[in-house]
């Protein structure tokens, strides 16, 4: 990762993971428009640019599912009636992006200076059953392990917080293996938090 | 008596935390609900007839409404599969069914529930996509979903989401016939049901703190700490799990909040049965 390597946003981080690659710029505290100041708190606001320029539906719901858990990292009761932009601009994607997003996001805001009750953390698991062979969950999988498994578990938590602030679990499965995905998700986010 | 009905109006719209708190200290909700309790459910199938649907479903949720309409397009499969349709789903949420909403840009809201959608069709594969195929490489269906909110009042997702599954376990692909200059047209016959892999049922539940509510109304949508959507089969199949954010739900919350749906699913299935 290389942080601050911007120089016109307040905080900035480059984040390599294997081959998935994200820039974040975070610009705020800043002041917002008339509509979307918030009186006691800050407004996080999420804007997504995927590889290819056009802006997808999964995209608007990428950038919903990052607002929504900044909002629980960043201490926005600190900063009432202003505007914190977070961009994210995808230069590679091989899977696992939006858990990749997720930390480099984290990151940022700590290179913005930006107060923060916790780490927000994120990881992917896969989980493929194939004839023959054990189900097999594998964490943080590229592109071509994505398009394979049947299931895709994407976890995202506080650090050092026992409850897990977001998910998105895609596939068929049962119970048992949701929450070993879960489970095995938030071990990942554990070590991803102590390399962070 | 109308004083102390104002009164408690002005509570709800000035500090509707206070307002909201005092129910859920007496053990129920504003609407007189019980925690756990979903309102009514009402699944009406082939409520439009005209030719070109397929399948059509007004499903209401308390006083939520969602028709949705699936119609089937021919058009061109992509090159990278050329043996697989294609799905489409589109959300419309207009001033006809809330205040909230004005003409032009698709709220967030609309394209978040077309993205599930889209994943519970293809990621969760309720459909084979091959059964979508006309002439590999050249034609195939594309299966067009359209759901209109009539009415919205908390919970748009599991209403949407039912009528758009109670459609797609009606659809026939009608048999075709395709003409020397590529033109596609329906022949004599009965079409072939469109195989649905298994039946999934949507519950949204929400945390206010720490206190479970399912099915959240308009109001309760605004103050909920956090919600989360679980797609679950009546067998205990988990297709689609959505929490966007919010406060962080624990290990055994999040048990309790997959039972909860599976019974859900249970009593759906049951009396879609009956």
């Amino acid at each position: 990762s290389n942080t601050g390597f911007l120089s016109r946003g307040d905080g900035s981080v480059r984040l390599d993971c294997n081959n998935s690659s994200v820039i974040v710029a975070i610009n705020g505290p800043a002041q917002p428009t008339q509509t979307k100041e918030i009186v006691d708190r800050a407004k996080i606001e999420v804007s997504w640019k995927s590889e290819k320029g056009v802006q997808m539906n999964i995209d608007i719901e990428r950038e919903k599912f990052i607002q929504k858990s900044l909002e629980e990292a960043v201490i926005v009761k600190s900063y009432p009636r202003t505007l914190i932009s977070v961009t994210i601009q995808v230069l590679n994607e091989d899977g696992s992006i939006l858990s990749t997003a997720i930390n480099a996001c984290t990151l940022a805001l700590i290179d913005a200076g930006i107060e923060m009750n916790a780490m927000l953390l994120s990881s992917t698991a896969s989980l493929s059953r194939k004839k023959g062979s054990e189900n097999r969950i594998q964490l943080d999988p590229c592109s071509l392990e994505e398009n394979d498994s049947e299931n895709l578990v994407k976890v995202a938590i506080l650090s050092g917080n026992e409850g897990i602030v977001a998910i998105k679990a895609t596939g068929s499965m049962s119970v048992e293996e949701l929450f070993a995905c879960l489970e095995a998700a938030r071990k990942a986010c554990n070590s991803v938090g102590v390399y962070l | 008596k109308n004083l102390v009905r104002m009164e408690v109006e002005a509570l709800q719209k000035l500090d509707p935390h206070t307002y909201y708190q005092k129910f859920i200290e007496a053990g129920v909700r504003p609407d007189g609900r019980s925690f756990n309790r979903v309102r009514n459910i009402s699944i009406m199938n082939g409520v439009l007839n005209a030719e070109h649907i397929a399948a059509s479903s007004l499903v209401t949720l308390g006083h939520t409404k969602v028709i949705t309409a699936v119609t089937l397009q021919v058009g061109n499969p992509s090159n990278s599969t050329p043996n697989l349709g294609e799905v489409q789903a589109q959300v419309i949420l207009s001033p006809l069914c809330s205040s909230l909403f004005s003409i032009g840009r698709p709220p967030e809201e609309a394209i978040i529930l077309e993205e599930l959608i889209r994943s519970l069709i293809c990621d969760s594969k309720l459909i084979s996509l091959e059964d979508l195929c006309i002439e590999p490489g050249r034609l195939a269906w594309k299966l067009c979903i359209d759901a209109q909110c009539l009415s919205y009042a908390g919970n748009l997702t599991d209403a949407t989401v039912l009528s758009v599954i109670s459609c797609l376990a009606k659809i026939k692909i009608p048999p075709t016939v395709t003409s020397t200059d590529g033109k596609v047209m329906i022949s004599e016959g009965k079409g072939k049901v469109l195989a649905l892999r298994t039946f999934p049922v949507p519950l949204t539940l929400g945390y206010y703190n720490n206190v479970l509510v399912a099915d959240p109304s308009l109001l309760e949508q605004e103050l909920l700490s956090t919600s989360i959507t679980i797609i679950q089969t009546s067998k205990g199949e988990i297709v689609q799990v959505h929490k966007h954010g919010g406060m962080g739900l624990t290990g055994p919350q999040l048990v309790q909040c997959v039972s909860l749906s599976k019974n859900h699913a249970l009593s759906i299935v049951s009396s879609l049965k009956q």
